[in-house]
Protein backbone atom coordinates (compact mmCIF):
# COMPACT_ATOMS: atom_id res chain seq x y z
CA UNK A 1 0.00 0.00 0.00
CA UNK A 2 1.41 3.20 -1.18
CA UNK A 3 2.43 5.77 2.20
CA UNK A 4 -0.16 8.65 1.09
CA UNK A 5 -2.70 5.91 1.60
CA UNK A 6 -1.83 4.48 4.58
CA UNK A 7 -1.63 8.39 6.19
CA UNK A 8 -5.06 9.00 4.77
CA UNK A 9 -6.63 10.45 7.79
CA UNK A 10 -10.25 8.93 8.31
CA UNK A 11 -12.22 11.87 8.72
CA UNK A 12 -11.66 11.85 4.54
CA UNK A 13 -13.03 8.81 4.34
CA UNK A 14 -16.28 10.22 5.68
CA UNK A 15 -16.13 12.36 1.98
CA UNK A 16 -16.71 9.22 0.11
CA UNK A 17 -20.19 9.28 1.54
CA UNK A 18 -21.61 11.48 -1.48
CA UNK A 19 -19.96 9.13 -3.48
CA UNK A 20 -22.15 5.78 -2.33
CA UNK A 21 -24.89 8.11 -2.11
CA UNK A 22 -24.62 8.53 -5.57
CA UNK A 23 -23.83 4.89 -6.72
CA UNK A 24 -27.12 3.79 -4.76
CA UNK A 25 -29.63 6.12 -6.46
CA UNK A 26 -27.59 5.20 -9.97
CA UNK A 27 -28.43 1.78 -9.59
CA UNK A 28 -29.16 -0.31 -12.75
CA UNK A 29 -32.46 -1.39 -13.35
CA UNK A 30 -32.95 -4.54 -15.61
CA UNK A 31 -34.05 -4.02 -19.06
CA UNK A 32 -37.40 -5.73 -20.04
CA UNK A 33 -34.88 -7.99 -22.34
CA UNK A 34 -33.28 -9.09 -19.11
CA UNK A 35 -36.22 -9.41 -17.20
CA UNK A 36 -37.84 -11.17 -20.41
CA UNK A 37 -34.79 -13.77 -20.29
CA UNK A 38 -34.36 -14.45 -16.58
CA UNK A 39 -38.56 -15.38 -16.75
CA UNK A 40 -37.66 -17.42 -19.73
CA UNK A 41 -35.10 -19.23 -17.72
CA UNK A 42 -37.32 -19.66 -15.10
CA UNK A 43 -40.38 -21.02 -16.90
CA UNK A 44 -37.75 -23.94 -18.20
CA UNK A 45 -36.24 -24.58 -15.14
CA UNK A 46 -39.78 -24.75 -12.73
CA UNK A 47 -40.39 -28.67 -11.81
CA UNK A 48 -44.04 -29.58 -12.72
CA UNK A 49 -46.73 -28.75 -10.29
CA UNK A 50 -46.64 -31.65 -7.88
CA UNK A 51 -49.68 -34.08 -8.46
CA UNK A 52 -52.55 -34.41 -6.12
CA UNK A 53 -52.28 -38.04 -4.96
CA UNK A 54 -55.15 -39.43 -6.05
CA UNK A 55 -57.89 -40.52 -3.91
CA UNK A 56 -56.64 -44.17 -2.51
CA UNK A 57 -59.58 -46.63 -1.07
CA UNK A 58 -60.46 -47.37 2.57
CA UNK A 59 -57.52 -49.57 4.57
CA UNK A 60 -60.33 -51.03 6.16
CA UNK A 61 -62.40 -51.74 3.68
CA UNK A 62 -61.71 -55.43 2.99
CA UNK A 63 -62.29 -55.92 6.88
CA UNK A 64 -65.21 -57.92 7.30
CA UNK A 65 -67.96 -54.84 9.05
CA UNK A 66 -68.27 -57.37 12.11
CA UNK A 67 -64.58 -56.56 12.97
CA UNK A 68 -65.31 -53.24 13.08
CA UNK A 69 -68.50 -53.92 14.85
CA UNK A 70 -66.07 -55.14 17.71
CA UNK A 71 -63.74 -52.50 17.81
CA UNK A 72 -61.22 -53.15 15.29
CA UNK A 73 -58.56 -55.34 15.98
CA UNK A 74 -58.10 -55.17 19.26
CA UNK A 75 -61.57 -55.81 19.65
CA UNK A 76 -60.34 -59.33 18.01
CA UNK A 77 -57.58 -59.81 20.25
CA UNK A 78 -59.87 -59.49 22.80
CA UNK A 79 -62.39 -62.18 21.55
CA UNK A 80 -59.33 -64.74 21.02
CA UNK A 81 -58.11 -64.29 24.44
CA UNK A 82 -61.31 -64.78 26.20
CA UNK A 83 -62.00 -68.06 23.37
CA UNK A 84 -58.59 -69.47 24.26
CA UNK A 85 -58.96 -68.99 28.38
CA UNK A 86 -62.84 -71.15 28.07
CA UNK A 87 -60.60 -74.09 26.16
CA UNK A 88 -58.22 -74.03 28.68
CA UNK A 89 -60.80 -74.07 31.08
CA UNK A 90 -62.49 -76.84 29.54
CA UNK A 91 -60.07 -79.10 28.87
CA UNK A 92 -57.15 -78.67 31.27
CA UNK A 93 -59.08 -78.34 34.81
CA UNK A 94 -62.25 -80.29 34.43
CA UNK A 95 -62.14 -81.52 38.28
CA UNK A 96 -62.78 -77.71 39.42
CA UNK A 97 -65.24 -77.48 37.18
CA UNK A 98 -67.05 -80.11 38.67
CA UNK A 99 -66.18 -78.79 42.03
CA UNK A 100 -68.19 -75.30 40.15
CA UNK A 101 -70.82 -77.24 38.88
CA UNK A 102 -72.00 -79.06 41.69
CA UNK A 103 -71.74 -75.88 43.47
CA UNK A 104 -74.60 -75.02 41.41
CA UNK A 105 -76.54 -77.78 40.79
CA UNK A 106 -76.50 -78.83 44.39
CA UNK A 107 -75.52 -82.62 43.50
CA UNK A 108 -73.94 -84.19 46.41
CA UNK A 109 -75.83 -82.22 48.94
CA UNK A 110 -78.27 -84.53 51.58
CA UNK A 111 -81.21 -82.43 52.09
CA UNK A 112 -82.97 -85.73 53.30
CA UNK A 113 -83.44 -83.82 56.88
CA UNK A 114 -84.31 -80.97 55.41
CA UNK A 115 -87.08 -82.79 53.00
CA UNK A 116 -88.28 -84.60 56.34
CA UNK A 117 -88.90 -81.37 58.24
CA UNK A 118 -90.75 -79.86 54.74
CA UNK A 119 -93.29 -83.23 55.01
CA UNK A 120 -94.12 -82.58 58.64
CA UNK A 121 -94.95 -79.40 57.27
CA UNK A 122 -96.85 -79.87 54.44
CA UNK A 123 -98.79 -82.63 57.11
CA UNK A 124 -99.50 -80.47 59.50
CA UNK A 125 -100.46 -78.27 56.67
CA UNK B 1 -50.71 -7.03 3.87
CA UNK B 2 -47.02 -9.03 4.93
CA UNK B 3 -44.84 -9.63 1.62
CA UNK B 4 -43.89 -13.54 1.65
CA UNK B 5 -40.05 -14.24 2.11
CA UNK B 6 -37.98 -14.84 -0.39
CA UNK B 7 -37.39 -17.94 0.92
CA UNK B 8 -41.25 -18.76 1.01
CA UNK B 9 -41.09 -17.87 -2.81
CA UNK B 10 -38.52 -19.52 -3.70
CA UNK B 11 -40.27 -22.97 -2.10
CA UNK B 12 -43.47 -21.53 -3.53
CA UNK B 13 -41.78 -21.71 -7.39
CA UNK B 14 -39.97 -24.89 -6.85
CA UNK B 15 -43.49 -26.34 -5.78
CA UNK B 16 -44.65 -25.17 -9.48
CA UNK B 17 -46.05 -21.77 -8.43
CA UNK B 18 -45.39 -19.72 -11.33
CA UNK B 19 -46.61 -16.28 -10.18
CA UNK B 20 -43.59 -17.12 -7.60
CA UNK B 21 -40.98 -16.94 -10.61
CA UNK B 22 -42.22 -12.81 -11.53
CA UNK B 23 -42.00 -11.88 -7.52
CA UNK B 24 -38.64 -13.21 -6.77
CA UNK B 25 -37.03 -11.87 -10.31
CA UNK B 26 -38.69 -8.28 -9.62
CA UNK B 27 -37.31 -8.11 -5.97
CA UNK B 28 -34.04 -9.94 -6.54
CA UNK B 29 -33.04 -9.06 -10.13
CA UNK B 30 -32.03 -5.40 -9.66
CA UNK B 31 -29.74 -6.23 -7.08
CA UNK B 32 -27.92 -8.95 -8.88
CA UNK B 33 -27.68 -6.85 -11.99
CA UNK B 34 -25.93 -4.14 -9.06
CA UNK B 35 -23.66 -5.78 -7.75
CA UNK B 36 -22.96 -7.54 -10.89
CA UNK B 37 -22.83 -4.29 -12.85
CA UNK B 38 -20.27 -2.18 -10.16
CA UNK B 39 -18.31 -5.71 -9.89
CA UNK B 40 -17.02 -6.05 -13.42
CA UNK B 41 -17.88 -2.57 -14.93
CA UNK B 42 -19.50 -3.90 -17.90
CA UNK B 43 -23.47 -3.26 -18.21
CA UNK B 44 -23.95 -6.08 -20.77
CA UNK B 45 -21.31 -8.58 -19.12
CA UNK B 46 -23.29 -7.91 -15.80
CA UNK B 47 -26.36 -8.68 -17.31
CA UNK B 48 -24.94 -11.80 -18.68
CA UNK B 49 -23.62 -12.92 -15.23
CA UNK B 50 -27.16 -11.88 -13.55
CA UNK B 51 -28.94 -14.47 -15.52
CA UNK B 52 -26.83 -16.60 -15.26
CA UNK B 53 -26.71 -16.00 -10.93
CA UNK B 54 -30.91 -16.01 -11.40
CA UNK B 55 -30.56 -19.73 -13.59
CA UNK B 56 -28.83 -20.61 -10.72
CA UNK B 57 -31.43 -19.78 -8.16
CA UNK B 58 -34.19 -21.70 -10.46
CA UNK B 59 -32.28 -24.72 -10.87
CA UNK B 60 -31.27 -24.96 -6.62
CA UNK B 61 -34.92 -23.73 -5.75
CA UNK B 62 -36.31 -28.32 -5.62
CA UNK B 63 -32.74 -28.98 -3.31
CA UNK B 64 -33.35 -25.78 -1.05
CA UNK B 65 -32.68 -26.46 2.51
CA UNK B 66 -35.09 -24.29 3.89
CA UNK B 67 -33.92 -21.74 7.12
CA UNK B 68 -30.20 -23.18 6.26
CA UNK B 69 -28.95 -19.95 4.67
CA UNK B 70 -31.28 -16.46 3.46
CA UNK B 71 -31.64 -16.13 -0.69
CA UNK B 72 -29.94 -12.85 -0.85
CA UNK B 73 -26.70 -14.00 0.92
CA UNK B 74 -26.73 -17.35 -1.42
CA UNK B 75 -27.51 -15.09 -4.22
CA UNK B 76 -24.58 -12.58 -3.57
CA UNK B 77 -22.39 -15.04 -3.30
CA UNK B 78 -23.01 -16.69 -6.38
CA UNK B 79 -23.40 -13.55 -7.99
CA UNK B 80 -19.56 -12.74 -6.58
CA UNK B 81 -17.91 -16.03 -7.90
CA UNK B 82 -19.48 -15.81 -11.20
CA UNK B 83 -17.55 -11.54 -11.61
CA UNK B 84 -14.52 -13.08 -9.63
CA UNK B 85 -14.33 -15.96 -12.68
CA UNK B 86 -15.09 -13.06 -15.85
CA UNK B 87 -12.98 -11.19 -13.69
CA UNK B 88 -10.37 -13.29 -13.73
CA UNK B 89 -10.04 -14.92 -16.95
CA UNK B 90 -10.81 -11.81 -18.75
CA UNK B 91 -7.59 -10.22 -17.31
CA UNK B 92 -9.45 -6.96 -17.22
CA UNK B 93 -8.38 -3.75 -15.69
CA UNK B 94 -10.22 -0.48 -15.67
CA UNK B 95 -7.44 2.19 -15.56
CA UNK B 96 -8.64 5.60 -13.46
CA UNK B 97 -8.70 8.07 -16.32
CA UNK B 98 -11.68 6.16 -17.41
CA UNK B 99 -13.21 8.29 -14.97
CA UNK B 100 -15.44 10.71 -16.47
CA UNK B 101 -14.92 14.07 -16.94
CA UNK B 102 -16.03 16.37 -14.10
CA UNK B 103 -19.60 18.25 -15.25
CA UNK B 104 -19.67 21.80 -16.58
CA UNK B 105 -20.29 23.91 -14.00
CA UNK B 106 -22.81 26.02 -15.84
CA UNK B 107 -26.43 26.41 -14.83
CA UNK B 108 -28.93 23.53 -15.40
CA UNK B 109 -29.59 19.67 -13.94
CA UNK B 110 -26.10 20.69 -11.88
CA UNK B 111 -26.90 18.31 -9.20
CA UNK B 112 -27.98 15.64 -10.86
CA UNK B 113 -25.10 15.67 -13.51
CA UNK B 114 -22.99 16.27 -10.64
CA UNK B 115 -24.28 12.80 -8.97
CA UNK B 116 -24.16 11.05 -12.03
CA UNK B 117 -20.64 12.37 -12.28
CA UNK B 118 -19.67 10.82 -8.52
CA UNK B 119 -21.59 7.70 -9.37
CA UNK B 120 -19.10 7.55 -12.32
CA UNK B 121 -16.55 8.52 -10.46
CA UNK B 122 -16.95 6.07 -7.88
CA UNK B 123 -17.70 2.78 -10.22
CA UNK B 124 -14.04 3.70 -12.10
CA UNK B 125 -12.31 3.82 -8.93
CA UNK B 126 -13.79 0.93 -7.71
CA UNK B 127 -12.42 -1.07 -10.41
CA UNK B 128 -8.86 0.22 -9.15
CA UNK B 129 -9.49 -1.82 -6.14
CA UNK B 130 -8.53 -5.75 -5.80
CA UNK B 131 -11.27 -7.72 -6.37
CA UNK B 132 -12.31 -8.75 -2.53
CA UNK B 133 -11.66 -5.19 -1.59
CA UNK B 134 -13.99 -3.92 -4.20
CA UNK B 135 -16.85 -6.78 -3.37
CA UNK B 136 -16.63 -5.91 0.08
CA UNK B 137 -16.54 -1.98 -0.35
CA UNK B 138 -20.05 -2.49 -2.28
CA UNK B 139 -21.34 -5.01 -0.75
CA UNK B 140 -21.11 -2.84 2.65
CA UNK B 141 -21.29 0.28 1.77
CA UNK B 142 -23.77 0.50 -1.60
CA UNK B 143 -25.84 -2.50 -0.81
CA UNK B 144 -25.61 -1.98 2.54
CA UNK B 145 -25.24 -5.52 4.37
CA UNK B 146 -24.12 -5.77 7.45
CA UNK B 147 -20.61 -7.19 8.10
CA UNK B 148 -21.47 -10.78 9.31
CA UNK B 149 -23.66 -11.12 6.40
CA UNK B 150 -20.92 -10.07 4.04
CA UNK B 151 -18.21 -12.42 5.97
CA UNK B 152 -21.01 -15.33 5.03
CA UNK B 153 -21.33 -14.16 1.49
CA UNK B 154 -17.88 -13.80 1.18
CA UNK B 155 -16.68 -16.93 3.09
CA UNK B 156 -14.42 -15.19 5.45
CA UNK B 157 -14.12 -13.92 9.15
CA UNK B 158 -16.03 -10.33 10.06
CA UNK B 159 -12.49 -8.98 11.42
CA UNK B 160 -11.20 -9.88 7.45
CA UNK B 161 -14.34 -8.04 6.26
CA UNK B 162 -13.62 -4.61 8.12
CA UNK B 163 -10.05 -4.86 7.37
CA UNK B 164 -11.50 -4.99 3.46
CA UNK B 165 -13.42 -2.18 3.53
CA UNK B 166 -10.91 0.02 5.71
CA UNK B 167 -8.58 -0.49 3.19
CA UNK B 168 -10.80 -0.52 0.39
CA UNK B 169 -12.55 3.20 1.59
CA UNK B 170 -8.80 4.51 2.16
CA UNK B 171 -8.04 3.95 -1.33
CA UNK B 172 -11.35 4.89 -2.68
CA UNK B 173 -10.43 8.18 -0.32
CA UNK B 174 -7.24 8.56 -2.21
CA UNK B 175 -8.19 8.28 -5.46
CA UNK B 176 -11.80 10.30 -5.51
CA UNK B 177 -11.29 12.87 -2.60
CA UNK B 178 -9.01 15.16 -4.56
CA UNK B 179 -11.64 15.50 -7.35
CA UNK B 180 -14.36 16.64 -4.92
CA UNK B 181 -14.61 20.03 -5.74
CA UNK B 182 -14.58 18.99 -9.20
CA UNK B 183 -17.14 17.07 -8.68
CA UNK B 184 -20.10 19.05 -7.03
CA UNK B 185 -18.82 18.47 -3.84
CA UNK B 186 -17.49 21.29 -1.55
CA UNK B 187 -14.47 20.34 0.60
CA UNK B 188 -16.23 21.68 3.71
Amino acid sequence: MAEHEKNQPVSDEAGLDAFFAAARDRSPRPSEDLMARVLADASDAQPEPQPVAAARPSKTSWHPRWITGIGGWPGVAGLATVTMAGLWIGVALPETVGDLAFGLTGDGYDFSGLSAGFETEATDG
Amino acid sequence: MEQPSDEALLIAYANGDRQAAGDLTRRLLPRVLGQAARMIGDRAEAEDVAQEAMMRLWRIAPDWRRGEAQVTTWLYRVTANLCTDRLRKSGRHMPLDAVPDPPDPSPGPVAAMAADARAEALEAALMELPDRQRQAVILRHIDGLSNPEIARIMDIGVEAVESLTARGKRKLAALLLPQKSELGLSDG
